[in-house]
C-alpha cells in the first residue's frame, strides 16, 4: 500500500495515501472525539467534534479530520487551546438539550456521549435545566425505544439502515432544532436486525428486550459465535448471574467481538438468545416406562442406552443402527458422533440431517475443495455472480457483504434467480429465470455456443446471458454464491469456471472495471450521505470514493479468479462435513433414507439434537409413525421435541450458549464458540454425552473426558486442520480450513457436459417465469428455519403491548 | 443613472409580453451572442465586466463560470437561484415578475456559454403567482424560437424549467440547493468537490442569482467594459438594493456600485419617517453585520467599502433602523428565523442556534442574568466558522456586531439580582 | 386519488428531470391541493409513482415548511414575522387577526376556515408588513386592510 508523509502535532509519521485523516491520526495514536464518523459509513462530517487545523494558506478555517484525505506533506494540528475549545463547545451544544438523566439510561456506562464528554468536554454546563426542551421516549418498532432528547444527530442509525441493510426504515424528519430519528408515521417497519441501536452513541435508540435489564458494567461479555444461519457472525454473549442476556456484535463502548462481521448482526442471532433459559429446557436424562418418559439418572441412562443399542446390535448387526445429527452441532461433536457410529456402533450410516432443498455437498466437492470465498472475499470481489437462494433472507451477513462490495467497492452483482431477492436493486444485471433452471446458466458460461439453449431453458433472454457471461470473463476476481438451487452435474461442473472463464490481463479487468464505473453515471468523489447521485435509474446503488471497512490493509483476494460460498443452511453444516459425518463418503444412507428403511433394516436410531418429525415438511405424522416402529431410540436433546417424545432414552444437552468447541461457516472459516454460562441443570455437552455411551459399550475414545484433546483428534485426523487447536483458535478468530484444489486432469469433461446437458434439456419449459412480490420482512425465512428456537424464545415475538401502539404513531410535526 | 436591470420596471409588469419586451430591446443580446460571438468571447465579456455574483457571497462571475470543465461525460446544468430568502431582500422578485425575459435571454446567454443544455429556476414556493409569470414567459421564448432546439439556426438546444421550493431558506445555498432539486432534504453538501465540477446529478453546475443573470444581456450588447464603468474598479455595474424598514418610501432602487449609502436612503427612500434621526442600518440581508449611523454616514454601496466599515454587501437587503428601535429586539428577531432555518445538519448551528434564541427569549422578558450578554457572544463565537455551511456564520455575526455596537439594548434585558442592587448601594 | 388531469400534470413535471424523484416538490403542492395537507396516502402513492421509499418521502415533507402533514384550514393566515415586517407592526396585524378570529397562533378556528400562522420572511421586506393567504399577497397591511380582506374571504 502506498503511504504519505505527514507532520501531525509537529512529528512525522506516515499513512496510507487517501486515507481520511480521522483514521490515519488514530493509527498514530492519536485519537479524534467522533460521534458521526464510523467505519463503514459515508462520511457525513456533520458532528463537528474531530476538528484540526490544517496548515494551509487557502483555508483559514479548521478542517473536519473526517472528511480529509491526507496527502504528502500535509501538517495538521490536532491538540492547540483553540481546537480544545471547539470540541468543548460541541459537546456541550450536544448535552444542552440532553436530559442528562445517566442514572436511568440503559446506555450508561457503554456511552460515547459519556466517554467524549469526559475526555473532552467541561465539567459544567450554562444550559439551564428549565429551558431543555421535553421529548417523550416512545416505543418506534418491536424492538426499539427511542429517546430523541439524547439524540446527537449523528445519523449512524439511518446510514445503517440504507447502507448496511438497504431498508431505509429509519430516517430523520423536520429539521432544524426539532429533527428527530423517526420515520413515516413514526413506527419503523423493518427487519429488527437491530444494527441501528448498536452503533447508536447514546441511549437515543435501545433495545427492547434488554431495556432496563442489567447495567452494563454488570454484564460479563464473552465473545462467542452465532449458532444460526452458516455465515457464522461473532457476538459478545452478555451474561449476568449466569444467565445470558444480551448478544451484541459491538456493544456502546465500540467493543466488538472482532469477528467477520464488523459491527454486524442480525435479528435472529440478537433477539432469540432467551430459548436458552425457557423454562422448559431438559434438565435431567429421561427413560421410557411404557407409556411414559421419566426422570432418570445419568447413570441409569447411559447404561441402559449402552445395553440396548449392543442388544441390537448383537442381534441385527451394527448397520441396523443409524445415526443422524444435527448440523448445527459443533465440530467436536460430529467428531465424536462419527466415531461412535464407526467406532461402537459399528455402522455405515451416519449422517447429519439434510433438508432435501439443502445444497448437495458430495456434489460440490466431488473432485476436490474449490477455493471458498470468505465474507472478507465477497467484499473485495470485482464480480458477484448470485445463483439462487436469497441471502438477504437466509444469510443476512452475506447480503450485507454483498451489498458492500457493490455501494463500497464498485463490484458487479450478477444474480440469477427463479424468485426475486431485494438483493436486485443492487445487482447490475439480474436474470429472472424459471423455476428449477437455475443450474442451466452453468451450462452456458462454460459453454458460450450454448447459451441460446441455456436461455431457452431457462426462460431468460439470451442477450442477459451473454452479458452476464462477458461481465465475468472482463472481471479479476469472481466470487460465485449459490444456493441448493444448483444441482447435479451443475454443482460438479464449478469445477471447470476457473479454466474455461480464465483470468483476463490486468489492463482487460482494469478497463472493465472503470467502463462499470462510468456505467453507474455516479460521480466518485461525490457521495457522502447529503450527496448520494441519484442520476442512476438504480437508485439503490452508488459507489463511495473511498471504501472503509479494510482501512489501512491491502484488500483480500483469493488466489484464483473464482472462489466460491455455497450457502449451506446450518450454522456448522459446513464442518458436519468436513468431520465426515456424511454416508455418501461411506456408502451408507442419508438421514432420510434411514427414517425411510426403519421397519426394514433399520431397528434402532441415534439421533443428535434434530427433531426429525418437525422437519418432515407435511409428513410429520409418516415419520412419527416410522420411528414408533423402532427397537430403540436415543435421543439427545435441549427440549422435550415431537421426536424426542417417541425416545425410550433422552439425554439432556448444552445450547450454544453452554458448549464450546468449533464450527465452520459458508466460508470454511473454523471458529471457537466459547462457552458463555455454565450448562442449564444436568444438560452435558453433545460430544461427551456419546463418549460416555461409548465407553460403556466398551470402546475407549481416549479423550479422557477433555474437550481439548477431542480437538487433538480432529487436527490429527481431519483434512485442513493440522496445526490448529483450541488456543490457537481463540486467539486468531476465523481461520480458513483449506482442502486440496480439485484435481481437473481426473475429470472426465466430456462426461461431465454431456450430463450437464442431459441436465439442461431435462428442463420443464411449461412452468412459467413468474414474478412474485419480494418478501416486505428480510430474514422471515430465516426465522421459520428454526422452529425449536423461535417457539422457545420470547423476545422473537415481542409481545407488543396494546398501549404501546396506540399511542406511539404521533409524530411530531414541525412546524406545529 | 443607467438602469441596466430596471429599466422595463416602469412598464409595471407589461414587459412580461414577449412583444413589449422585444420592442423594447429584448432578445438583441442573445441575437448578437448566437449570431457575432462564440462563448469564449462571451465569457471574456463576463470577465471584462467585474460582475460579481449578486446572490451574497459576491464571486466574480466569469472566474466561476470558468471553472466549469469544457468537455464533461455528464450533462451540465445551469441554475437560476431564485429562492430568495435573505431577509430584507425582495429585488429577485421584481426583476421577474417585471421583467422575466430579461433574466431568461441571459440565462439563456449563460447556457449558451456554458454549453448547458438544461436550466432550471428554483424559485421559493412562496412566489408561485411569480412561477406562473415565469412559466408563461417561457412558453413565449419557446415560441418564439428563443428556447428550444436549434436556438436561433444555432447547433444549441436549451429547455427551461421552472422548480418550486417550498419553504426553506437554506435551499438558497447553492448545495442544498442542488440537493432539494433532487428531490432531497435540502441539506448542504460537502465542499470541494464545487458544484462548478460536480454538482446536479453529477454533471457540472453553475449556480447564480437572478440579478447576475439579469445583467448578463446588457453587458453582451454594451460590452463588459461599459458594464465596468458603470460602478467601481472591482466591482462592476450596478446593484439593485431593497430597502425596508424605516424610510419613507421602501422598495427597490438600482444604482451604480459604490454608492453613498445615506444617498440611497435619503434621496431615493425619501429619508426616516417623522424626522427621526437613524440609529442602524443593516447593509446586505440580515446575514450580515449591523452597522450604527456613524457607520453608515461613511459607508458606499460596494463590496469594498462595505466591508471597510465591518460588514458586508451580501444580497443588498438594506434594513434602515431609526431611533425608536430597540436592536436588542432586532436581533432577537434575527436569531429566531435562523433557528427557524437551520436545516439541522450540523451541531453548532443546530444547537447553537436554539440556544441563542433560549437566551434571547429569557432577556425579552427582562430575566436575563448577569453574564447572559457574554453568553451569547460566547455561543456567537462557537457557532462562527465552526459550522458545515455559511448558515451557521449568517446566524453568528448579526449576534456579535448587535452587541458590540449596541450594548446598551441589551443590558436593560439583564434582571439585576438583589446582590447588584445592594452593590450599588453601597 | 389523483384526477386525470392532475396524473397529466405530474407527468409533465416528471418529464423536467433526468431522474424521477426530482418531481417531488411539485408533486406533493398537487398532492396536498387536495386536502390541504398531505396524506398518508399521498406519501405512499408518490412514493411508488416516483420511485421512492416511503420514509424518503416522509423525510421530504417534514423538512420543508409549506407542507403541512395535518389537516389546516382553508385559509391559511401567514403574517411575516421577520425583522423588516417586524419593525412596521407584524406583531400587532398578528395580535389583530388573533383577535378578531379568536384563534390562537398556530391554531385553526373551529368552523375550520383559518389556520393563522407566523412564517419566515416572504421577500416582501419593502412592501412590509405582509400576509400571505395561500399562495396571495397582501402587501402594506393595517387593521383596516386587513378587515377588508378577512371579510372577503368569508
Ligand atoms: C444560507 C445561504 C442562503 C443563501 N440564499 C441565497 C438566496 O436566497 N438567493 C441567492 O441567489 N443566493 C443565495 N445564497 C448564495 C448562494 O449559495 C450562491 O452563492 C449564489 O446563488 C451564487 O450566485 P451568484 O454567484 O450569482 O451570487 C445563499 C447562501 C447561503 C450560505
Ligand atoms: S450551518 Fe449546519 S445546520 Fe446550519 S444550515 Fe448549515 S449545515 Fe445546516
Ligand atoms: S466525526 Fe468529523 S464531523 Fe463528526
Amino acid at each position: 500500500m502506498e503511504t504519505v508523509k505527514i507532520t501531525i502535532n509537529g512529528q512525522e509519521v506516515s499513512a496510507p495515501r487517501g486515507e481520511l485523516l480521522i483514521e490515519a491520526c488514530e493509527m498514530n495514536g492519536i485519537y479524534l472525539p467522533r460521534f458521526c464518523h464510523f467505519r463503514g459509513l459515508t462520511p457525513q462530517a456533520s458532528c463537528r467534534l474531530c476538528v484540526v487545523r490544517v496548515d494551509n494558506p487557502k483555508n483559514a478555517k479548521l478542517q473536519t479530520a473526517c472528511t480529509m484525505p491526507v496527502s504528502e506533506g500535509m501538517v495538521v494540528t490536532t491538540n492547540s487551546q483553540e481546537i480544545e475549545d471547539v470540541r468543548a463547545a460541541m459537546i456541550e451544544f450536544l448535552l444542552s438539550n440532553h436530559p442528562v438523566d445517566c442514572p436511568v439510561c440503559d446506555r450508561a456506562g457503554e456511552c460515547e456521549l459519556q466517554d467524549q464528554t469526559y475526555g473532552f468536554g467541561e465539567d459544567r454546563t450554562r444550559f439551564p435545566f428549565e429551558d431543555k426542551e421535553n421529548y417523550l421516549e416512545r416505543q418506534i418498532s418491536p424492538f426499539m425505544y427511542n429517546d430523541p432528547q439524547r439524540c446527537v444527530v449523528c445519523k449512524r442509525c439511518t446510514r445503517v439502515c440504507e447502507e448496511w441493510m438497504d431498508e431505509f426504515a429509519i430516517t430523520t424528519v423536520n429539521r432544524g432544532s426539532h429533527t428527530l430519528i423517526s420515520s413515516f408515521n413514526g413506527w419503523v417497519e423493518c427487519s429488527d436486525c437491530g444494527n441501528c441501536v448498536d452503533v447508536c452513541p447514546t441511549g437515543t435508540l435501545l433495545h427492547v428486550p434488554y431495556k432496563y435489564i442489567a447495567r452494563p458494567w454488570d454484564l460479563k461479555q464473552t465473545p462467542t459465535v452465532c449458532n444460526f444461519c452458516s455465515d457464522g457472525c461473532s457476538m459478545l454473549a452478555g451474561t449476568r448471574a449466569e444467565k445470558i442476556i444480551r448478544t451484541v456484535a459491538r456493544d456502546g463502548r465500540g467493543r466488538t467481538a472482532g469477528g467477520i462481521n464488523h459491527d454486524f448482526l442480525c435479528s435472529l442471532g440478537r433477539y432469540t438468545i432467551d430459548f436458552v433459559h425457557n423454562r422448559e429446557r431438559l434438565d435431567r436424562p429421561m427413560i421410557r416406562r411404557g407409556e411414559h418418559l421419566v426422570p432418570a439418572t445419568w447413570d441409569e441412562a447411559l447404561t441402559y442406552a449402552a445395553s440396548s443399542l449392543n442388544e441390537v446390535k448383537a442381534l441385527y448387526g451394527g448397520n441396523s443402527i443409524g445415526l443422524i445429527s444435527a448440523a448445527r452441532l459443533l465440530n467436536e461433536d460430529q467428531h465424536t458422533l462419527r466415531r461412535f457410529a464407526t467406532e461402537a456402533l459399528e455402522t455405515e450410516h451416519a449422517e447429519f440431517y439434510q433438508d432435501d432443498d439443502e445444497i448437495d455437498l458430495a456434489a460440490f466437492f466431488r473432485y476436490g475443495t474449490p477455493t471458498i470465498a470468505t465474507q472478507e472475499h465477497i467484499q473485495n470481489a470485482d464480480a458477484i455472480l448470485l445463483i439462487g437462494s436469497d441471502p438477504n433472507e437466509e444469510n443476512p451477513l452475506t447480503a450485507f457483504s454483498i451489498r458492500w462490495a457493490v455501494r463500497q467497492k464498485a463490484a458487479r452483482l450478477f444474480i440469477v434467480n427463479a424468485s426475486p431477492s431485494r438483493l436486485e436493486r443492487q445487482a447490475q444485471i439480474s436474470i429472472l429465470a424459471r423455476e428449477g433452471s437455475e443450474s442451466a446458466i452453468v451450462y452456458a458460461l462454460l459453454d458460450e455456443s450454448k447459451i441460446d439453449e441455456a436461455a431457452g431453458a431457462m426462460g431468460a433472454h439470451a442477450d442477459e446471458i451473454r452479458a452476464l457471461r462477458r461481465g465475468l470473463l472482463e472481471s479479476g476476481r469472481v466470487v460465485v454464491i449459490f444456493g441448493d438451487e444448483l444441482r447435479g452435474a451443475a454443482l460438479e461442473a464449478l469445477a471447470l469456471l476457473e479454466q474455461r472463464l480464465a483470468t483476463p490481463s490486468v489492463e482487460t479487468a482494469e478497463a472493465a472495471k472503470k467502463a462499470h464505473i462510468d456505467a453507474l453515471q455516479r460521480e466518485v468523489r461525490s457521495s457522502n450521505s447529503t450527496q448520494k447521485p441519484s442520476i442512476n435509474e438504480n437508485p439503490f446503488t452508488y459507489i463511495v470514493e473511498r471504501p472503509t471497512l479494510d482501512v489501512g490493509a491491502d484488500p483480500v483476494r483469493s488466489e484464483t479468479k473464482f472462489s466460491f460460498v455455497p450457502l449451506v443452511r446450518y450454522s456448522n453444516t459446513m464442518g458436519a462435513w468436513q468431520m465426515g459425518m456424511s454416508s455418501a463418503t461411506r456408502g451408507g444412507m442419508m438421514a432420510q433414507a434411514m427414517l425411510n428403511s426403519v421397519g426394514g433394516g433399520i431397528k434402532a436410531l441415534y439421533i443428535a439434537g434434530e427433531d426429525v418429525v418437525a422437519k418432515a415438511n407435511g409428513d410429520a405424522e409418516l415419520i412419527r409413525l416410522q420411528l414408533e416402529k423402532l427397537d430403540f431410540l436415543v435421543v439427545q436433546e435441549m427440549f422435550l421435541t415431537d421426536t424426542a417424545r417417541l425416545a425410550d432414552v433422552v439425554f439432556p444437552v448444552t445450547s450454544f450458549a453452554e458448549a464450546q468447541g468449533t464450527q465452520v461457516n459458508n466460508g470454511s472459516q473454523v471458529q471457537f464458540v466459547r462457552r458463555s454460562i455454565p450448562p442449564v441443570g444436568q444438560a452435558r455437552p453433545d460430544w461427551m454425552v456419546v463418549n460416555l455411551v461409548a465407553r460403556l459399550m466398551g470402546i475407549e475414545f481416549g479423550y479422557q473426558g477433555q474437550l481439548k484433546n477431542v480437538f487433538k483428534d480432529i487436527s490429527d485426523n481431519v483434512e485442513g486442520y493440522a496445526g490448529l487447536s483450541h488456543n490457537l483458535l481463540a486467539n486468531e478468530g476465523a481461520t480458513q480450513i483449506k482442502r486440496s484444489q480439485p484435481d481437473l486432469s481426473k475429470i472426465n469433461v466430456a462426461d461431465l457436459m454431456e450430463r450437464l446437458a442431459i441436465q439442461v434439456e431435462r428442463i420443464n419449459r411449461n412452468i412459467s417465469v413468474e414474478r412474485h412480490e419480494i418478501t416486505e420482512k428480510a430474514g422471515s425465512r430465516l426465522q421459520k428455519r428454526y422452529p425449536l428456537i423461535t417457539r422457545y424464545s420470547e423476545m422473537i415475538t415481542p409481545k407488543l403491548p396494546q398501549e404501546a401502539q396506540a399511542e406511539t404513531p404521533a409524530p411530531l410535526i414541525f412546524p406545529a | 443613472m443607467t438602469k441596466v436591470l430596471t429599466s422595463r420596471f416602469d412598464l409595471k409588469g407589461k414587459a412580461c409580453d414577449i412583444d413589449v419586451y422585444l420592442k423594447t430591446g429584448g432578445y438583441q443580446a442573445l441575437e448578437k451572442a448566437f449570431k457575432e460571438l462564440t462563448p469564449e468571447k462571451i465569457l471574456e465579456e463576463v470577465k471584462k465586466s467585474a460582475l460579481r455574483g449578486r446572490g451574497g457571497a459576491g464571486f466574480p462571475t466569469g472566474m466561476k463560470w470558468g471553472f466549469v470543465p469544457k468537455e464533461s461525460k455528464r450533462p451540465k446544468y445551469l441554475i437560476n437561484n431564485a429562492d430568495e430568502s435573505e431577509p430584507g431582500t425582495g429585488k429577485d422578485r421584481d426583476l421577474m415578475r417585471y421583467d422575466p425575459h430579461q433574466m431568461i435571454e441571459g440565462m439563456i446567454i449563460a447556457a449558451y456559454t456554458l454549453g448547458a443544455n438544461v436550466s432550471y429556476i428554483y424559485i421559493r414556493g412562496e412566489y408561485w403567482y411569480i412561477k406562473e409569470i415565469l412559466e408563461k414567459a417561457i412558453a413565449q421564448a419557446y415560441q418564439r424560437g428563443y428556447l428550444g432546439k436549434k436556438i436561433l439556426g444555432s447547433g444549441f438546444d436549451h429547455d427551461m424549467y421552472v422548480h418550486p421550493g417550498a419553504g426553506a431558506y437554506i435551499c438558497g445555498e447553492e448545495t442544498a440547493l442542488l440537493e432539494s432539486l433532487e428531490g432531497k432534504r435540502g441539506h448542504p453538501r460537502l465542499k470541494p468537490p464545487f458544484p462548478a465540477v460536480v454538482g446536479l446529478y453529477g454533471g457540472p453546475t453553475i449556480v447564480n442569482n437572478v440579478e447576475t443573470l439579469a445583467a448578463v444581456p446588457w453587458i453582451i450588447l454594451n460590452g463588459g467594459d461599459a458594464y465596468r464603468a458603470l460602478g467601481t474598479e472591482k466591482s462592476g455595474g450596478t446593484k439593485l438594493y431593497t430597502v425596508s424598514g424605516h424610510v419613507n418610501r421602501p422598495g427597490n432602487y438600482e444604482v451604480p456600485l459604490g454608492y453613498p449609502l445615506m444617498n440611497l436612503i435619503n434621496e431615493e427612500c425619501g429619508g426616516i419617517p417623522g424626522g427621526r434621526k437613524l440609529k442602524a442600518v443593516i447593509p446586505g440581508g440580515s446575514s450580515v453585520p449591523i452597522i450604527n449611523a456613524a457607520e453608515a454616514g461613511k459607508c458606499n454601496m460596494d463590496y469594498e467599502s462595505v466591508a471597510a466599515v465591518g460588514s458586508m454587501l451580501g444580497s443588498g437587503g438594506v434594513i434602515v433602523m431609526d431611533e425608536s428601535t430597540d436592536i436588542f429586539e432586532t436581533t432577537r428577531n434575527i436569531t429566531h428565523f435562523y433557528m427557524h432555518e437551520s436545516c439541522g445538519w450540523c451541531t453548532p448551528c443546530r444547537e447553537g442556534t436554539r440556544w441563542l434564541y433560549k437566551v434571547f427569549d429569557r432577556m425579552k422578558r427582562y430575566e436575563g442574568r448577569p453574564g447572559d450578554i457574554e453568553l451569547l457572544y460566547d455561543l456567537a463565537d462557537k457557532i462562527l466558522f465552526k459550522s458545515f455551511c455559511p448558515l451557521g456564520d449568517a446566524a453568528a455575526m448579526p449576534v456579535q456586531s448587535a452587541i458590540d455596537k449596541f450594548r446598551d439594548d441589551f443590558d436593560r434585558r439583564i434582571k439585576y439580582d438583589l446582590v447588584q442592587i445592594h452593590k450599588a448601594a453601597d | 386519488m389523483y384526477s386525470e388531469s392532475n396524473e397529466k400534470k405530474l407527468d409533465e413535471i416528471i418529464s423536467h428531470y433526468p431522474v424521477k424523484r426530482s418531481a417531488i416538490l411539485p408533486a406533493l403542492y398537487i398532492a396536498q391541493e387536495e386536502n390541504g395537507y398531505v396524506t398518508d396516502d399521498d406519501i405512499k402513492y408518490l412514493a411508488k409513482r416516483l420511485d421512492m421509499r416511503i420514509n424518503e418521502v416522509e423525510e421530504v415533507v417534514t423538512f420543508y415548511t409549506m407542507y403541512s402533514r395535518k389537516p389546516i384550514g382553508k385559509y391559511k393566515l401567514q403574517v411575516c414575522r421577520t425583522v423588516s415586517c417586524m419593525l412596521l407592526g407584524a406583531e400587532q396585524i398578528t395580535e389583530h387577526i388573533s383577535r378578531k378570529l379568536g384563534c390562537k397562533l398556530g391554531e385553526t378556528t373551529p368552523d375550520g376556515r383559518f389556520t393563522l400562522v407566523e412564517v419566515e420572511c416572504l421577500g416582501y421586506c419593502d412592501l412590509a408588513p405582509v400576509l400571505q393567504v395561500n399562495f396571495d399577497y397582501h402587501e402594506k397591511i393595517n387593521t383596516e386592510s386587513l378587515d377588508k380582506i378577512i371579510e372577503g374571504l368569508k
